[in-house]
């Protein structure tokens, strides 16, 4: 009995360490996390509109309504990666993320001062190089660096009623995703 | 085999409990940086390197794409002011003001986030672009299912409800009192069957 007693103490603290190892390892190995369905529905590069047909019904049911969204997944392994829309929406929102599923930068349209959004997504290395020839491609762009090289980019656009789904629709479908090389 | 049985008793309360407490509150626990503000609570960090591993380990789990710093700040509300929850048989008016943003929805959904479907087109969502203001730029919103004028999102038949206000835009996060952060009151009018 005093044997069980003395097993207690260190099934305890092993139960501390599964748990913290569980919840450290989760963002990495939960099948529904967001990096997980960005990597099985969307193509490098192809731009992808989170429609409730694209997501699916659970998943679209816990977005805001009022706005539409577009993501797009890069790889920089291969180069930096430009991602530019047009378009009239009343408000529009960027954020970039890594494959934890974590926001390593964002941006709006009020920040930018244009109705138009142009990122560039690079690892700090491409931005050295893009700054020793003075490519003019990183003047005009906003710039989120990150030395993970795969995530993915997502834009919102504030949809507030149906006489917007034009201009958010609009915006959507010009979302653009493409590598350059400096 | 007497000293093997302890060791496994050790192991199995080491899986049993860490699995199982794992599980129940990543499940469940947003993580530690709630910001509560009367009835309303967000998680401003969801989206950015400070969030702690256990906001990180929910977000995992659930699979919502968080909010980056730039983009806003979502507010989740499950009660009213007296602290009852909130359901869909009960009236209610959210009144007042929201923290300065460029723009904020406010929608209704069940007690796991999922927005209220009402058939024809009855929302249960509004955008502040679209919310009549009263004379001093103040408003009042009737959640109801029955129709209301003015002002008026349909909570749709029975059933838990939640408020989410989501600021778009908005420095709420880096304001450095609490107490100058204003989020609109949720005051319950009264309840009927069905």
């Amino acid at each position: 009995m005093v044997r069980y007693l003395y097993a207690l103490f260190p099934g305890l603290v092993g139960a501390a360490i599964i748990h913290l190892a569980i919840v450290f390892l989760l963002p990495s190995l939960s099948a529904n996390s967001s990096w997980n369905f960005v990597r099985s529905q969307a193509e490098i590069l192809q731009p992808l509109s989170l429609t409730p047909e694209a997501v699916g019904e659970n998943r679209a049911l816990k977005f805001d309504p009022l706005v539409e969204s577009a993501l797009c997944r890069f790889d920089l392994s291969d180069g930096a990666v430009r991602l530019d829309a047009v378009g009239n929406a009343l408000f529009w929102s960027v954020a970039a993320f890594d494959t934890t599923g974590t926001a390593f930068f964002s941006a709006n349209k009020r920040i930018v001062d244009s109705d138009d959004f142009d990122l560039i997504v690079l690892t700090p290395e491409q931005l050295r190089v893009a700054r020793q020839i003075n490519s003019s491609m990183i003047e005009d762009a906003i710039l989120a660096t990150t030395s993970d090289v795969e995530g993915f980019v997502k834009l919102r656009v504030l949809r507030p009623d149906a006489s917007w789904s034009v201009a958010s629709k609009e915006m959507l479908d010009t979302l653009r995703c493409e590598q350059i090389n400096f | 085999m007497n000293r093997i049985l302890p060791f496994l008793f050790a192991l199995a309360i080491a899986l049993a409990g860490g699995i199982y407490s794992a599980d129940l509150v990543t499940k469940e626990f947003e993580g530690f940086a709630a910001l509560r503000i009367g009835q309303w609570v967000a998680y401003p960090q969801s989206g950015s390197d400070n969030a702690d591993p256990y906001a990180r380990a929910y977000y995992a789990r659930t699979g919502q794409f968080v909010l980056g710093s730039a983009e806003g700040v979502a507010f989740i509300a499950d009660d009213d002011a007296t602290g009852d929850q909130l359901v869909a048989n009960c009236d209610y008016v959210i009144s007042g003001e929201t923290p300065a943003a460029r723009s904020w929805t406010l929608r209704i959904t069940d007690e796991r986030s999922n927005t209220i479907r009402n058939p024809s087109s009855q929302l249960a969502a509004i955008a502040s672009e679209n919310v009549l203001r009263d004379q001093d730029s103040g408003f009042s919103i009737t959640v109801s299912n029955r129709t209301k004028s003015g002002n008026w999102l349909n909570p749709g038949d029975a059933g838990v409800r939640r408020l989410i206000l989501t600021l778009y835009d908005t420095s709420v996060a880096s304001t450095t009192g609490i107490s100058e952060i204003e989020m609109p009151s949720i005051e319950k009018l009264g309840c009927h069957d069905g």
